[in-house]
């Protein structure tokens, strides 16, 4: 133990000098033997140098620019064509797909959800940019919805004990499952029957909710929506 | 076969808790400290056996926070807490992912155990036992013969619903008519430390030297020391500022002394000094005396349950209970900017005397509670007392020294013995 004469404290340190006013310690009459290090020593905090996410980021937008800049370069106004967009896209899709689906540590029904959101837009994109049909909302979308459902359907079948946490992402699903079908309706979607398998698991699994796990559903909704 | 977890728990936030996850960040932490100093080095492997028996006895802590619609709520947590080893940084900034997603962190350093709390599961009372609990169950693990004598709360003792209850709501009075204006105060200077380092300077002083002299001026401990810490901000800094903010002093009040209440969660409010102390010529005595008069006066449960209706009140009501959560965390640090740190100048939370039982005091030297500082109060203090030892700890994001030196200078020069423990760092 040491000892501050200007303080008129002792102290419990490995310093040579007081930490209140600076001055030079000298040794007290009191025991030693409780002298020990009261706090780990200083280390300057890591911080993570994120190198390669920088350079991921750069490399994504020397693409896009280039892209954007052969594009308009070799553009032909007799044949007007944007396919830096689909470049864009892409790019923009795999960053979603990598730090939001491989990457992040988040329940896998948020995963789905993204996704089925995600790449249908993508999708769009490349359609109205190549001139094909409507095939990514006709087909792609809603199937999209039946495959992420499913996904999760599996899930829980794995682990029951889990079903909680996906009930939300199942429920956001369902309501998605339903939207091909509307769009039917407003005249966006030509094909029905992929939309009507879609609307039908959505409504299926939206009843089956209720039906093996109504107590479960009603108690995770409750903890949603409490107010 | 395990409990399906839909089974698990939930809570809603108590009335306190509710602000903290939505105004926490790496500046302002709201992660408070209770720790204990043992007679050995602490065994981890022990450490870490004792923390996930203890947690299943204490159901409030045992949970994750997850986000719902409109409000936060907590839930029952399945993984096991973990025990690490104490880094350099005191009361850092918690990413619960990061912590199995529990909302404290356990530490050990040589021979101290500390848990750090983010705000929302517990105050001091509640952290406290918690802290008791996990000794108890260490010591015994440990192969020491030691008893509960019913003075903790160990797997034995059947969890009480009201141990879970949201006192703020139980006792909140809806006729009590609230007066929200409050004076703005002044803020301490001073120097920050890089990457939020934050200072820690315990003092471990002796109380029978201190009832002395708090007994010479007819106060308590609290209130004595709130005058000195009072005079010295005033000698150190007030006296020569020009400020027409008036200097306001935060004091913690555990309401279960006051309202009937078995909780482990939040469960306290505050009373505020307010002192125009700049540019004036006054002595320690004047200004103990104004500090003493209206800690007592504040203490009043008349006071302290206006306070808790009108909070209770901001709570229910119904427009912000239907702002969907991510709206309302912009709403809240608003309002908790305004009404919340703003008006406080300096603060000191005293967890007041604790007690262990008989075969557990051989094992423990002293206890210690400190509670973070931030960018608007840059120092805080905050107190245990343990066997005739009082700790203060004074936390600081601020380089300078001029408060504290003077503080335990005044109390040693009146014969106070003190003893200085500090995780400065060399500079």
């Amino acid at each position: 133990m040491k000892y501050c004469k200007k303080c008129i404290v002792s102290l419990n340190t490995q310093r040579m000098t007081c930490p209140l006013c600076g001055s030079s310690l000298s040794k007290s009459e009191l025991d030693t033997s409780t002298e020990y290090a009261p706090y780990p020593g200083y280390q300057p905090r890591t911080y993570k140098s994120g190198i390669l996410v920088k350079l991921f980021l750069f490399l994504s937008i020397v693409g896009a620019f280039v892209s954007i800049v052969v594009n308009a370069m070799t553009f032909d106004s007799s044949k007007p064509t944007f396919w830096s967009v689909i470049v864009i896209g892409c790019i923009l899709y795999a960053w979603v797909l990598i730090r939001n689906t491989i990457i992040a540590k988040i329940n896998i029904g948020r995963k789905l959800l993204f996704q089925t959101i995600a790449l249908p837009l993508l999708l769009i994109v490349i359609e109205k940019m190549t001139l094909t049909s409507n095939w990514a909302l006709d087909y792609i979308a809603p199937f999209l919805t039946v495959i992420a459902t499913v996904a999760i359907l599996m899930l829980v079948f794995i682990r029951p004990s889990k079903y909680g946490e996906y009930v939300i992402y199942l429920l956001m699903m369902n309501m998605l499952g339903v939207v091909p079908i509307a769009l039917f309706y407003m005249g966006i979607i030509m094909i029905l029957w992929p939309s009507v398998i879609a609307a039908s698991l959505s409504f299926l699994t939206f009843l089956g909710m209720w039906v093996f796990a109504g107590r479960e559903t009603k108690n995770e909704l409750k903890k949603i929506f409490h107010i | 076969m395990n409990m399906p977890e839909y089974h698990a728990k939930w809570y809603k936030l108590d009335n306190a808790a509710k602000v903290f996850p939505a105004v926490a960040n790496l500046k302002r932490t709201y992660m408070f400290r209770v720790g204990a100093v043992l007679k050995e080095d602490i065994d981890k492997d022990v450490l870490q056996q004792a923390l996930v028996d203890v947690v299943k006895r204490f159901p409030s802590f045992n949970v994750r926070i997850r986000k719902g619609l409109f409000w936060y709520y907590f839930e029952t947590n399945h993984k096991n807490p973990i025990v690490l080893e104490e880094d350099p940084f005191i009361g850092k900034y918690l990413v619960f992912k990061d912590n199995n997603d529990f909302l404290f962190r356990t530490l050990y350093y040589g021979k101290r155990l500390s848990f750090e709390m983010f705000h929302s599961i517990t105050d001091g009372t509640g952290a406290l036992e918690f802290l008791k609990a996990i000794l108890f169950q260490y010591l015994k693990l440990k192969g020491k013969s030691v008893t509960s004598d019913g003075m903790i709360l160990t797997s034995e003792m059947e969890i009480l619903k009201e141990e879970e209850q949201d006192s703020f709501l139980k006792n909140y009075d809806k006729n009590v008519k609230v007066n929200r204006k409050e004076p703005k105060a002044y803020h301490l200077k001073g120097t920050n430390y890089d990457e939020f380092w934050q200072g820690i300077i315990h003092g471990i002083l002796d109380v029978d030297d201190l009832k002395v002299l708090a007994k010479e001026k007819n106060v308590t401990i609290t209130e004595y020391l709130c005058g000195v810490l009072t005079y010295c901000i005033y000698v150190t800094e007030l006296k020569h500022v020009k400020t027409k903010r008036a200097f306001r002093f935060f004091l913690p009040v555990n309401l279960r002394r006051f309202f009937d209440s078995k909780t482990l969660r939040n469960f306290a409010l505050f009373v505020r000094t307010t002192q125009y102390l700049s540019g004036k010529e006054l002595s320690f005595e004047e200004i103990l005396e104004e500090s003493a008069t209206q800690i007592r006066a504040g203490l009043s449960k008349d006071k302290l349950l206006a306070a808790l209706s009108s909070n209770v009140k901001f709570e229910k009501n119904i427009f912000l209970r239907i702002t969907p959560l991510f709206i309302k965390i912009f709403a809240l640090r608003i309002g908790y900017k305004l009404l919340g740190e703003d008006v406080n100048s300096f603060a000191m939370s005293n967890l007041g005397v604790i007690d262990l039982p008989e075969s557990m005091k051989n094992e423990i030297n002293r206890f210690e509670f400190s509670i973070g500082a931030s960018q608007i109060c840059k120092k805080n203090a905050a107190i245990a007392t343990y066997n005739n030892q009082l700790v203060i700890s004074f936390s600081t994001l601020a380089i300078e020294r001029a408060l504290e030196r003077e503080f335990f200078r005044f109390l040693s020069s009146r014969g106070v013995k003190v003893i200085i423990e500090t995780n400065e760092l060399e500079v």
